[in-house]
């Protein structure tokens, strides 16, 4: 046994450069499954871990996956508001236990702004039901404080008592910048892999204040300086969207139905888990799809193997000839062949694992900067280990082909190799 | 290996690719979710299944409310009489023993079912003509009823097998672990919203879950109904099960 490893070590060494670009061939392929594998179970949880522990999201009527876009992944545009009124006469229902009004619409440098009040800090939980918490700072306490998530703080450099000025819109352009009201930054969250990283909280009346002299989206004659709009009347008459908590769960679908039906203003309540369900629903097909797409790179990855086998059998014949005139059994030749294949696939296996590591170890900070999706380096699975399984037990049936054909070859030669 | 020699090259290689194929097939086939298997949603319109009782039961039924008796008769179980009723609850609550299959109708007291609130009415109704306002006011008043009826006491504690789909509210790990079980699909999108006693509120046993990708198909629960009346400090109002176990349903 050990000779014959010795054999099938020294044989390949000396095709080594063939083998190192069929080893590359499948480590590229197992990179490519395995990093499309994780990319689909770390969207799938940060996906699922951005809201928990709220009952209903209440908006304006029209699709249900659009208002949890927009209120918790803040992906995407609501079609309407919600009139204050409403919302003051829904939340003073019995079965509401808390609710959070956010106003959005507006942008800094590419990260979305929300208005909101300090029932967020209190009453917005994600993941495990866990809450917010300040890494540095304090909630805002006055019309222009801003509290600004970690990915904003890290990407821009903010410290606290730096100053940021909104944008109106979703893309920023300095003659659409309410650049006379700037905000001062008095909180930066802790992280928490969501959304909120990626935004700028502040007031309502913030909102309202940087608004009162805009008509119809762009300056209006008459400018308020910073100090005048304090003093006008900060209430909002219109919020985007709000949150609910109930006291009992069950009444869930009541209260949902009350919303749904409620006569002043057309509006529209969702359950946020249930929602999630549906939109993972309609992602599954696209990551199904993917998988396979990864699973035949992998299978085009072995066939590269096979066809490099089989047509070096031919340049091998005298060296299976000299194996038989020492004293090699047939089935010799063929786990010769069988041990070579594993040892090829082994080894591409364990560089494609190498290679996605380090290339995930690389573009996490990036990742989360450009796009604010988290992904955690983590050991692999139980799945994958599996995946190593059916992969090595592919090549083993992979290396019969030629390792069979060179068996009976050999029986044919004898000695006497014509070439 | 004798006789491998005298099988053709071609053969051999067909057989190769035969067997990887089903190796593959297999592997992939190991994330499974399960069949979509087309059942019809337990209804929750009049819920024809209650078993007509003969009136002296009935009777004895709708008097004696909190009575034991009442309590296996308003099951939907013709066979079980009140002596196996008491037995299997004495079963159920020692240990690993048989769970108690229900349907939705059990969780209705037994005078809040359409029957027992079309009698009540039924005086009213003869009174007046079908389509006017009156007749309408008078079934918007029993639908009220029905939507606001109580849960039903006497299944407190018991241990329940129940079918049904779910709406999610909580996920643990990918699972979904916290959720509203309903005897219909869409209860967000049909009309109307089922009552406060034909929902129950779920939570998973530890390990216990559903994937995403299963979240539209009907399960099995099994756990311990509780029942509350009044929101207390403790619990609240309704039906809960905690420490669920989930199965994948089939009929």
């Amino acid at each position: 046994m050990k000779t014959l490893i010795r054999i099938v070590l020294k044989s390949a060494w000396h095709r080594r450069i063939s083998l190192l670009f069929t080893i590359l061939s499948i480590a590229i392929s197992v990179c490519l499954l395995l990093g499309v594998d994780k990319i689909r179970k770390e969207a799938k949880s940060s996906f699922i871990n951005t809201i928990s522990q709220t009952d209903l999201i209440v908006g304006a009527r029209g699709g249900p996956v659009n208002l949890l876009l927009y209120s918790v992944f803040r992906i995407g545009n609501a079609t309407n508001n919600v009139t204050w009124e409403s919302y003051e006469e829904i939340v003073a229902l019995d079965e509401i236990a808390w609710s959070i009004p956010i106003s959005l619409g507006d942008s800094h440098r590419g990260f979305r702004v929300m208005g909101t009040n300090t029932d967020y800090f209190e009453y917005y939980q994600y993941g495990q039901s866990q809450r917010l918490t300040f890494a540095e700072g304090i909630p805002f306490s006055e019309v222009y404080h801003a509290v600004i998530g970690r990915d904003v703080a890290d990407a821009l450099d903010y410290q606290l008592g730096d100053e940021i000025i909104v944008a109106h819109g979703l893309v920023s352009a300095e003659f659409a910048e309410h650049d006379d009201k700037p905000f001062t930054v008095t909180g930066v969250l802790a992280k928490t892999g969501t959304p909120v990283d990626r935004t700028v909280h502040v007031s309502l009346e913030g909102i309202e204040a940087i608004h009162v002299d805009w008509q119809g989206g762009t300056r209006s004659a008459f400018q308020l300086s910073a100090e005048q709009a304090r003093n006008v009347d900060l209430q909002p008459k219109a919020i985007t969207a709000f949150m609910v908590g109930l006291d009992n769960r069950i009444n869930t679908f009541r209260l949902q139905r009350a919303i749904t039906e409620y006569n002043e203003e057309p509006l529209m309540a969702i359950i946020p888990g249930a929602t999630l369900a549906e939109l993972w629903q309609t992602i599954v097909v696209f990551e199904q799809v993917l998988l396979v797409i990864s699973g035949f790179v992998l299978i085009a990855g072995l066939l590269g193997m096979l066809t490099m086998l089989l047509s070096t059998l031919n340049e091998r014949r005298r060296e299976m000839a000299v194996l038989r005139a020492v004293g090699a059994h047939p089935y010799h030749i063929l786990f010769l062949f069988v041990l070579e294949t594993v040892f090829i696939v082994f080894l591409g296996y364990v560089i494609g694992m190498c290679l996605l590591y380090s290339l995930l170890v690389l573009t996490q900070p990036l990742l989360v900067a450009w796009y604010g999706i988290n992904i955690t380096i983590t050991r692999p699975d139980a799945q994958q280990w599996f995946l190593f399984a059916v992969v090595l037990l592919l090549s083993v049936i992979v290396s019969l082909i030629p390792g069979l054909i060179a068996y009976r070859q050999s029986l044919q030669d004898g000695l006497a190799v014509k070439v | 290996m004798r006789f491998f020699p005298q099988l053709s090259r071609s053969r051999v290689f067909f057989l190769c690719i035969v067997i990887i194929f089903a190796v593959v097939s297999c592997g992939q086939s190991q994330p499974i979710s399960i069949e979509t298997v087309d059942i019809p949603p337990v209804p929750l319109e009049v819920p024809t299944s209650v078993p007509t009782l003969e009136p002296k039961l009935r009777d004895e039924a709708i008097s004696n409310n909190n009575d034991q008796q009442a309590a296996a008769v308003s099951l939907a179980m013709p066979a079980i009489t009140a002596e196996d009723a008491v037995s299997s609850i004495d079963e159920s609550l020692s240990g690993d023993s048989e769970y108690l299959e229900i349907m939705w109708d059990s969780l209705i007291p037994s005078d809040y079912t359409a029957d027992a609130i079309m009698a009540k009415y039924r005086d009213r109704l003869v009174a007046v003509e079908d389509g006017t306002d009156e007749a309408l006011e008078l079934y918007d008043a029993m639908q009220e009823e029905f939507n606001n009826a109580p849960v039903n006491e006497s299944l407190s504690q018991f241990l329940i097998k129940i079918p049904g789909f779910i709406a999610p509210l909580e996920y643990t790990d990918d699972l979904i672990t916290e959720f509203l079980l309903v005897p219909y699909f869409g209860a967000c999108i049909h009309q109307p919203a089922p009552p406060a006693n034909q929902t129950i509120l779920v939570k998973t046993a530890a390990g216990q879950g559903i994937d995403v990708a299963d979240s539209y198909d009907p399960i099995w629960v099994i756990g311990e109904l509780k029942t509350e009346a009044q929101t207390t400090e403790l619990a609240t109002a309704g039906y809960n099960i905690a420490d669920a176990m989930i199965e994948k349903y089939t009929p």
